[in-house]
């Protein structure tokens, strides 16, 4: 993606919220906690526009508040076991369809490892965007995403 | 189906559903002006909730320290001395929770005035004693006599006597007798006039003092 200074919060919005939207899916497998969570995301960028706006990629600040809710959210949703079912139920009535079992994979990663995965396949970042989101080194986000593909082979049981 | 190719497919499914739940640059103003509704209502209801708990508190401080009416005083008259209206000692009543709410409500009715007094039975043996206990609630307040040298006694009939409730122009007048328990008899008189705030304990000539006082032993008159 190239990016270019926004000034106007009308086309940011209509530049990241695709995205966002998509990594929001991606975290939460839920497409009304997802329009919650990417609203809420645009929501506190809207209010907070004079400063978001004046950084230097709003876009990712957008992401990593969205990420972080997200990805953090589901997992806090997956602790309550008597819940399982019902998950379940709804992950069987996904939008996702079949895919949703990749996205259940790259949310039962370790959380760090989960984060990094969703914004390199949902968010489609590049590696050095993701460090600038999630504030970690660029080298520990190469090694996640070599990890995590054997951890989601292993999970999908597909082959090497 | 590899891995690549399994993210390649989730992708693009993920394209799909995420295009039609993106929202616009309109639908987060929207949102933005609806929460700036809610937060106005929010604090037009939170103003409105402070001011009812300060003319609440103001009213409870008012009646707190007010005319002190719910006070009743039960002194240990000498029978050779003749009734004695005007009391001596004080024994204010422990406020219960629904007692400090009908005595803020009697604060707030303007026209009960009367003194809050009981005064003891003049016929009542002299070994024996007598007390007013408040009730349970504003509208009861018990009775209790006893033979401290005595705890057996069982067969000490008390004479008639009359309660009034206060305001005088509503009094009214209960008759009991009250039965012997254990070597206390205790007996507990009710009222259900939310209006009393005290009560008036005693033979007619003992409450002669509180001359507005009319004297009934019909309970049917008591206009409760």
């Amino acid at each position: 993606m190239v990016h270019r200074p926004t000034v106007c919060f009308d086309e940011f919005v209509r530049e990241v919220s695709p995205l966002l939207t998509r990594v929001a899916v991606a975290s939460t497998r839920d497409t009304s906690a997802a329009q919650d969570l990417v609203q809420d995301a645009l929501l506190e960028a809207f209010r907070r526009w004079d400063e978001i706006s004046a950084l230097d990629r709003p876009d990712l600040w957008a992401r990593r508040v969205l990420v972080n809710r997200g990805i953090d959210g589901a997992r806090r949703k997956q602790r309550f076991a008597a819940l399982l079912p019902v998950l379940r139920r709804r992950a069987e009535a996904s939008p996702l369809g079949d895919t949703i079992s990749y996205w259940e994979a790259v949310a039962a990663l370790e959380p760090a490892r989960a984060k990094v995965v969703t914004l390199r396949s949902a968010g489609e970042l590049t590696a050095p965007e993701i460090s600038h989101v999630l504030d970690m080194p660029e080298s520990t986000v190469r090694w996640h995403l070599r990890e995590a593909r054997g951890e989601l082979r292993a999970r999908l049981e597909l082959d090497a | 189906m590899d891995l690549a190719e399994r993210e390649a497919e989730a992708v693009t499914k993920l394209h799909d559903v995420a295009a039609t739940i993106t929202p616009s640059p309109e639908d987060i103003r929207q949102r933005a002006q609806g929460g700036q509704e809610q937060r106005r209502s929010n604090r037009i209801v939170l103003a409105t909730t402070v001011c009812i708990l300060t003319v609440v508190a103001l009213a409870i401080a008012w009646a707190l320290n007010g005319d002190p009416q719910m006070t009743v005083v039960a002194p240990r008259l000498d029978p050779a001395a003749g009734p004695r209206p005007v009391p001596t000692t004080t024994n204010p009543l422990p406020l219960t929770g629904s007692a400090l709410l009908v005595e803020l409500l009697a604060s707030l009715e303007p026209q009960i005035t009367s003194d809050p007094v009981a005064v003891v039975p003049a016929d009542l043996p002299a070994d024996w004693e007598f007390e007013t206990v408040s009730g349970y609630d504003a509208y009861s307040i018990d009775l209790n006599f006893w033979n401290p040298t005595d705890p057996a006694e069982e067969t000490l009939e008390i004479p008639t006597v009359y309660v009034c409730i206060a305001p005088a122009s509503e009094s009214g007048v209960m008759h009991e007798r009250c039965a012997p328990h254990d070597g206390e008899i205790a007996k507990r008189l009710e009222f259900d006039d939310p209006r009393v705030d005290a009560a008036l304990i005693g033979t007619p000539d003992e409450l002669a003092p509180w001359a507005d006082i009319r004297f009934t032993t019909d309970l049917s008159e008591v206009n409760w």
